[in-house]
């Protein structure tokens, strides 16, 4: 029998339970022993019975369960043989039985994130294992939160990652700093891996389905991220999608349905209280009123145009997926269709999108695969441009009193003396067409041969084709279009990528050794064309953009293609010692056509070292971990994410215009656009991090501490060349940045039993700081635009972080003639200089920072920082029997916004709309200190000053769902696996003194340089949903 | 088994051997390396030169924002700090406007230095062409010179093209040497351009252009800050030079100077080309800088962002023709409002067919009435009254006006300044003309601008030029 035993234990498990069977089938032949009773008690550790724990004695069919109470009783022939208890989300445990006829056990639960698997770059590990800075995000995590794509399911789910949902255009991009921003004129986005496909950076994840990913990992430190060499330094995030499983076929059918709200409506003037404003402003600078009491009376309360531009907007998603496998071939397949109509008139997004994951076992050495995703995704534009004359600056700012159409239909454009020229906001959404369309197929296929037992060659290729059109049409019949009489254009864009890597992977152990080796090569080619056409001066607008040579004035088409590659070398060892020591040493070698001849190839390599305490007795000891881990590591990453050719000078095109008569045209004129820097190299990044991971209360509590220092150094500067050169810039490796932080993460099993309570909770820190910028100390960064022309709104300086904003200081508000007076400084002469001396009581005051007895650029200072002290996310779940309720906050504390709205709203000349403040404006009988007087020309310098910038913080409901999944017993009925249906809230509330729509914001998307500015941006909106899924 | 691996090995390593691969093929740019090889290539070289002119939005805005903005004949409406900073003489060296303008400038000058150098190399090119593309190189270097040292003083004079990093914080150098080198240059050009071009080659630089341009140049040296009164001499000769050229004639209709339909015309000598809805360098706006923004004359969006001073408008005479060029007069605007502006608006620059910033006036660089007034100067100056008289009474004639009665040469310094003055109004001369003449001061303080000081004469080095370049000084006062 104990022979028998020996071989059943090396068997696979499915054929070992068959054995088994039949073993215990054959054993009634052998002689009886005498029969043993063994009962006691199955609690948990904190003492609470268990309900179903499955207790069999070891090697034999006798088997039994607990009661509600926890006690059970057996029957067993052995009297000195093996008891083993085991139950769902608990570790199992084996008891002698040592003749006791009374036995009462205590199970520990499960330590899953010890045991989980994590993707690593080229291959997968133990959590356990790992001794890099990696963070997981679960399906469940994912599918809580309905989002257009994947990177928005990072947002406050990991310490350390920043997340900003900078627009809240449907399929607008999202920006994402890990660990803080390296990098000023380079991109700081992560590079992100989609089932080991890196896509190239800028690529939109919108056209992937989201439904599909299984999990999601964020590499963090450099010892995972040197994996990826000179695309690691800005951290990694691995996509894994779903993939077939052994087993019958899976299917299961997931939709949601819900209606998106405008979060909050800006409280603006109605039109009595405009008129009267504009009145005011004339009066005090010596006009007469514009309009009569009579006509005031007569407007009623006017147009809101809010409400005119905002609408509750649908969202649906419809997802219908098989998955399951046979002996050899394995598969996930699916189908979605989501659409999100945006909460501006007139936008929206749609995708329809397919993927295919199949594996197939050829023979015990060879096994192939591939993963494809085809998607189709349509996108309705809307107008929000970062200029000031986007469609919601307009609606803010549009005079109340105008309708939004004529009495015969037409837009109103209004023209009335004294009220500013604008776009009529509603006109530009619905008469302007902005249609894009993009396809996307992404497909990676993979062959693995078993060269050795330990050894196994990877040989994959892959591609990544985009294709998009963009389609657009201004009518000369609205404001916009009325500089150029109509335009229109068609744009196209291919961009691909191809990719060719070949690994070897080599998995060893030894005794107290385990060793897994990875070397391999990758290549991927990057390819990018486009064409633009256009034309203006549209005779009729019926065609808008299909038909473009009934434009009058063809402009010059355009179009480029460029190309760059990337050629790998990489390596890694992972080496463990009793599965107490660990070590990890990774080299990539990556050669960049980007670069200058002879700085094409870099080495990024890193290391890390871990020791898990946790099983030594000396901590064990201690009876305070229940699991201690200890991770040192240390790497260089690179970033190489300029554009193309930039080491080259070129020649680029420019136009001048010569002739006569009908040959008066524009000639072709070429000239050097760049000094070449043949010594153009990698920026990189230096990164030392020290983390432990713990646990507490038999692994109750999880958590992971980590401190790191990044230092980048080579910055890829756009360097400020003397105008003398006939240049302005040139990119060159100089300049240093630092960002170091810690981070925390908590995941907590508050109560566990029939009613579940688990927290989970991070928290991270990060500091950015200047160190160097080569020759100069600072330069000014960061544009305001628009018509306001207040020139830099930041300033790179060293010692200070990036996003750092610059403005001169308010100071309150003139109360009388005196105190401008007073406001002066004593010349040289001994004179008194007024230093406002066109101001007027009721204007505001600004400080004369350089005392030089005038206010001018040379004032400013910085007034506040975009980069937050603090960020995190706190989920709470709660389940009782199959009801669940999650409640998911996430939270920035100690950032700056920079509010280029809100002068608009409170510049009081009456010539656009105001806020609502503004009707505490001052007033020589009603003095305040914080909104000046109404007038039409104000003396206030036309610079960016404090009272813009505004407190950031807040933290919001990012989803709270409650969810019902049907009872099994009642399902089973109907052949159905699961039901379950769930109602959901995003962003329900908000808390936060910022004055804008939302204070998760950018106008200026990714951009390092513009942070946190708000002009205009398509605001976020508040979602209600209901969903099904069901699975059969 | 280790020959398995081995072969497992060499796959993976025979897969990616070829590093050709990194190899950048440029194939949507041309390398300089490919490029002045032959007519087409240089023409399309000098045409950059020319663009220069354009890039910025200089010409067409900076250019008076510097120095009509910033003189007797302009005012601003609204309160944009750093056009305010020109108008009130609280300028910072950090304005905006200012370094537009140096940048511009020196991209021009960049430009003509690579062609200076490369052309007249390129072998395929008929010598003939060779030295006229030199030629209109030379003129542009040379006005992007003189641009810069009236307007900065002592700058750095570079002559060679930029083509690597270094060696790039230059020095200022004087302004006698800046001088030399734009003569140097002017005298090569009209030597070596023709008297017109026809064509697709309307609009280029001519002999007529250089000598102007020269005759220019000696007048300002013949004033401040350079004080050489025998350039008088040489001014006179060179504009005389081009009176005897036969190739320019005041057209009897000042307006048409300004008629887009009328553009590059008998009296043109240089200007800068725009055309309505080709791409954003190469179409001006000062129309929808100048005209009324609200109930616009034809309709257009407009900005109303600059007046002519009311004294400049009350200077002319009753009955003089170039009253015509300001707006005064009631209008009816498309829409049917009749309209009455409040005060006079520039109307010399009007585009009825264009549309917000969107225009297709030219700005005049060289006129041939500033040829004949600039010898009236000369001649004055060098003792020839009665030549000075016949000149300036033909611009008067031309106006409208009865001639001069003035005689002496005191009373004619002043007949000619206000002709200039009247004549050249918002076409980028007066800052140029009061500084010459010493007159900026006295005339700002006169107009309501307590701030200015001696200093103001130059303008400040751009403060971003003096952050990246250690080896640049700013101009005193500043």
């Amino acid at each position: 029998m104990h022979f028998v035993m020996r071989i059943l234990t090396k068997l696979p498990s499915p054929a070992k339970w068959l054995a088994v069977f039949i073993i215990m089938h054959l054993s009634f032949s052998l002689p009886a022993q005498t029969p043993f009773t063994i009962s006691g008690k199955v609690v948990s550790d904190n003492g609470g019975a268990l309900d179903g724990v499955s207790i069999a004695a070891k090697g034999t069919k006798e088997a039994t369960t607990t009661h509600s109470n926890g006690t059970y009783s057996i029957n067993v022939s052995n009297s000195q043989g093996v008891l083993v208890f085991s139950f769902v989300g608990y570790q199992p445990k084996e008891v002698p039985i040592e003749g006791r006829s009374s036995i009462d056990v205590s199970l520990s639960l499960e330590n899953k994130s010890l045991e989980q698997v994590v993707v690593v770059g080229y291959g997968t590990q133990r959590k356990r294992d790992v001794t890099g800075a990696v963070a997981s995000i679960s399906e469940a995590q994912i599918k809580q939160v309905p989002i257009v794509s994947a990177d928005q399911a990072l947002q406050g789910r990991t310490s350390g990652v920043q997340v900003t949902q900078t627009s809240g255009e449907p399929g607008a991009p999202i920006s994402i700093r890990v660990r803080g921003g390296n990098s000023i004129n380079a991109g700081n986005e992560p590079l992100f891996v989609l089932d080991g496909y890196p896509l190239s950076p800028g690529s939109s994840l919108s056209s992937i389905n989201p439904s599909d990913i299984a999990s999601m990992e964020i590499l963090k430190d450099a010892s995972a991220t040197a994996i990826y060499g000179s695309r690691g330094a800005n951290g990694v995030v691995l996509i894994t999608t779903k993939r077939g499983k052994l087993g019958k076929p899976v299917i299961s059918y997931e939709m949601y349905t819900g209606l998106q709200h405008l979060r909050r409506k800006i409280p603006l003037l109605d039109a009595p209280q405009y008129a009267e404003l504009l009145n005011e402003a004339n009066v005090n600078s010596g006009a007469a009123p514009v309009f009569t009491p009579e006509q005031i009376a007569g407007f009623g309360k006017g147009t809101d145009w809010q409400d005119e531009l905002f609408r509750p907007a649908k969202i649906s998603n419809h997802q219908l997926s098989v998955s399951g496998g046979a002996e050899n071939v394995r598969y996930a397949l699916s189908g979605n269709y989501f659409n999100q109509e945006g909460i501006v008139i007139n936008s929206g997004f749609k995708r329809y999108s397919f993927r295919a994951n199949v594996d197939i076992t050829f023979s015990p050495k060879i096994k192939v695969g591939s993963s494809l995703t085809v998607s189709h995704s349509k996108i309705n534009g809307v107008e929000t441009a970062s200029d000031g004359r986007g469609v919601i600056n307009n609606a803010l700012s549009f005079t109340p009193i105008a309708t939004v159409y004529n009495a015969d239909g037409s837009f109103n454009q209004v023209d009335i003396p004294q009220v500013d020229v604008r776009g009529n906001p509603v006109a530009r959404a619905l008469a302007t067409t902005d249609k894009g369309y993009r396809s996307r197929l992404l497909g990676n296929a993979y062959i693995d041969y078993s060269v050795l037992k330990d050894l196994t060659l990877r040989v994959s290729m892959g591609a990544d084709l985009n294709y998009s059109k963009n389609n657009f049409h201004l009518p000369g019949t609205i404001l916009e279009g009325s500089s150029t009489r109509g335009y229109a254009s068609v744009f196209n864009d291919l961009s691909s990528s191809w990719l060719n890597e070949n690994t070897l992977t080599y998995n060893k152990v030894f005794t107290d050794h385990s060793l897994n080796v990875v070397v391999g090569t990758s290549f991927q080619k990057f390819n990018y064309e486009n064409a633009l056409a256009r034309t203006q001066n549209f005779s009729t607008d019926v065609l808008t953009f299909n038909d473009l040579s009934t434009g009058e004035s063809p402009q010059p088409p355009t179009s480029t293609s460029s190309s760059n590659s990337l050629l790998s070398y990489l390596g890694r060892v992972n080496y463990s010692f009793k599965q107490k020591y660990l070590l990890t040493l990774t080299t990539r070698v990556d050669g960049s056509s980007r670069f200058g001849e002879g700085n094409k190839f870099a080495v990024f390599p890193s290391g890390s070292f871990g020791w898990r305490l946790g099983e030594e007795n000396f901590i064990k000891n201690l009876n305070i971990f229940s699991d201690l881990k200890i991770r040192v590591s240390g790497g260089i990453t690179g970033s190489q994410e300029i554009g193309n050719f930039r080491s080259l000078a070129a020649l680029s095109p420019s136009r001048y215009i010569l002739g006569a008569g009908n040959n008066y045209a524009p000639r072709i004129g070429f000239s050097v656009n760049r000094v070449p820097n043949p010594d153009l190299r990698w920026e990189s990044t230096r990164q030392f991090d020290v983390g432990l991971d713990m646990a507490f209360f038999d692994n109750r509590i999880t958590a992971t501490l980590d401190a790191y220092y990044k230092r980048t150094y080579d910055l890829l500067l756009d360097v400020p060349l003397p105008f003398t050169s006939g240049f302005g810039t040139s990119l060159q490796n100089v300049g240093t940045t630092e960002n170091r932080g810690i981070e925390l993460s908590i995941n907590s099993q508050n109560i566990t039993g029939a009613f579940n309570w688990t927290t989970d909770f991070n928290i991270a820190t990060n500091k950015n700081k200047v160190l160097s910028l080569g020759e100069v100390d600072f330069f000014y960064a960061g544009t305001s635009s628009g018509g306001q022309k207040y020139g830099a709104s930041g300033i790179i300086k060293v010692g200070q972080p990036i996003g750092s904003f610059i403005g001169i200081l308010a100071d309150g508000i003139f109360q009388n003639q005196g105190e401008v007076n007073a406001h002066a400084i004593k010349t040289s002469t001994g004179a008194t200089q007024l230093i406002q001396p066109n101001a007027k009581p009721g204007d505001r005051r600004f400080v004369d920072f350089n005392n030089d007895g005038t206010i001018n650029a040379s004032d400013r200072v910085i007034i506040g920082k975009a980069y937050p002290r603090f960020f995190g996310g706190i989920t709470n779940n709660f389940s009782y029997k199959g009801v669940e309720l999650s409640i998911f906050l996430q939270g920035v504390y100690g950032s700056s916004i920079l509010n280029l709205v809100h002068p608009e709203l409170e510049n009081l000349t009456g010539g656009n709309n105001q806020l609502t403040t503004v009707l505490n404006r001052w007033r020589p009988d009603r003095p305040g200190n914080t909104i000046p007087r109404a007038a039409k020309v104000t003396s206030a310098p036309n610079l960016i000053h404090s009272d813009m910038v505004e407190n950031g913080s807040h933290l919001r409901a990012r989803n709270i769902s409650l969810a019902y999944n049907l009872p099994s017993a009642l399902l089973s009925k109907f052949k159905v696996q699961n039901i379950r249906i769930y109602l959901s809230a995003q962003n329900l509330f908000t808390i936060t003194d910022y004055s804008g729509y939302d204070p998760e914001v950018n106008s200026f998307g990714q951009s390092n340089l513009s942070l946190n500015t708000d002009y205009g941006a398509y605001p976020t909106s508040k979602m209600f949903l209901a969903g099904l899924n069901i699975g059969f | 088994m280790k020959q398995k691996s081995l072969i497992a090995f060499l796959i993976l390593l025979l897969a990616q051997s070829c590093v050709k691969k990194l190899d950048e093929n440029p194939d949507n740019f041309i390398a300089p390396t490919n490029f002045y090889k032959n007519s087409a290539d240089a023409l399309g070289a000098v045409n950059a030169v020319y663009d220069a002119l354009s890039e910025w939005g200089v010409y067409e805005r900076e250019i008076y924002l510097m120095t009509e903005l910033s003189t007797d004949n302009m005012d601003l409406s609204g309160r944009n700090q750093e056009r305010a900073q020109l108008d009130d003489y609280l300028i910072d060296a950090s304005n905006n406007i200012i370094l537009n303008t140096w940048r511009n400038f020196y991209n021009g000058i960049n430009r003509a230095n690579t062609i200076i150098a490369r052309i007249p190399e390129v072998s395929s090119v008929p010598s003939a062409l060779r030295a006229r593309i030199e030629g209109e190189g030379r003129f542009l270097r040379a006005f992007y010179y003189f641009n810069l040292v009236r307007l900065f003083g002592e700058v750095p004079l570079i002559t060679t093209e930029t083509s690597s990093l270094q060696g790039l914080d230059v020095k200022r150098n004087s302004v006698s040497s800046v001088y030399e080198q734009i003569i140097k240059d002017l005298e090569f050009s009209e030597q070596n351009l023709p008297l017109s071009y026809s064509g697709a080659d309307i609009g280029r630089i001519t002999r007529g252009a250089a000598k102007t341009l020269l005759a220019k140049v000696y007048l300002t040296m013949a004033g401040n800050p350079v004080r050489d009164a025998k350039n008088y001499e040489q001014a006179g000769k060179k504009a005389k030079e081009v009176i005897e050229s036969q190739q320019y004639i005041l057209l009897s209709r000042y307006e048409d100077n300004f008629a887009i339909s009328l553009k590059n015309g008998k009296e043109s000598i240089f200007e800068g080309q725009a055309l309505a809805n080709s791409l954003g360098n190469d179409v001006s706006r000062m129309y929808t800088n100048f005209a009324p923004q609200q109930q616009n004359p034809y309709g257009q969006r407009a900005y109303g962002g600059f007046f002519p001073s009311l004294e400049l408008y009350n200077s002319y005479e009753q009955l003089d023709t170039r009253k015509k060029l300001y707006l005064t007069e009631t209008y009816t605007t498309p829409g049917g409002v009749k309209v009455t502006v409040s005060r006079p608006h520039i109307n010399k620059y009007v585009d009825p067919a264009g549309s917000e910033n969107n225009n297709s006036n030219n700005w005049p660089y060289l006129r041939y009435a500033d040829v004949l007034l600039m010898y009236a100067e000369a001649m004055n100056e060098t003792g020839n009254q009665g030549e000075a008289t016949t000149y300036v009474n033909m611009i008067r004639s031309r106006a409208g006006l009865r001639n001069t009665t003035a005689s002496t040469k005191d009373q004619l310094v002043d007949v000619i300044e206000k002709e200039r003055r009247l004549e050249l109004a918002f076409e980028g001369h007066r800052w140029f003309d009061l500084v010459r003449t010493g007159k900026l001061i006295s005339t700002m303080i006169a107009k309501g601008k307590p701030a200015i000081k001696d200093y103001h004469v130059l303008y400040p080095i751009p403060q971003r030029e003096l952050d990246v370049n250690s080896n640049l000084s700013q101009n005193t006062g500043y």
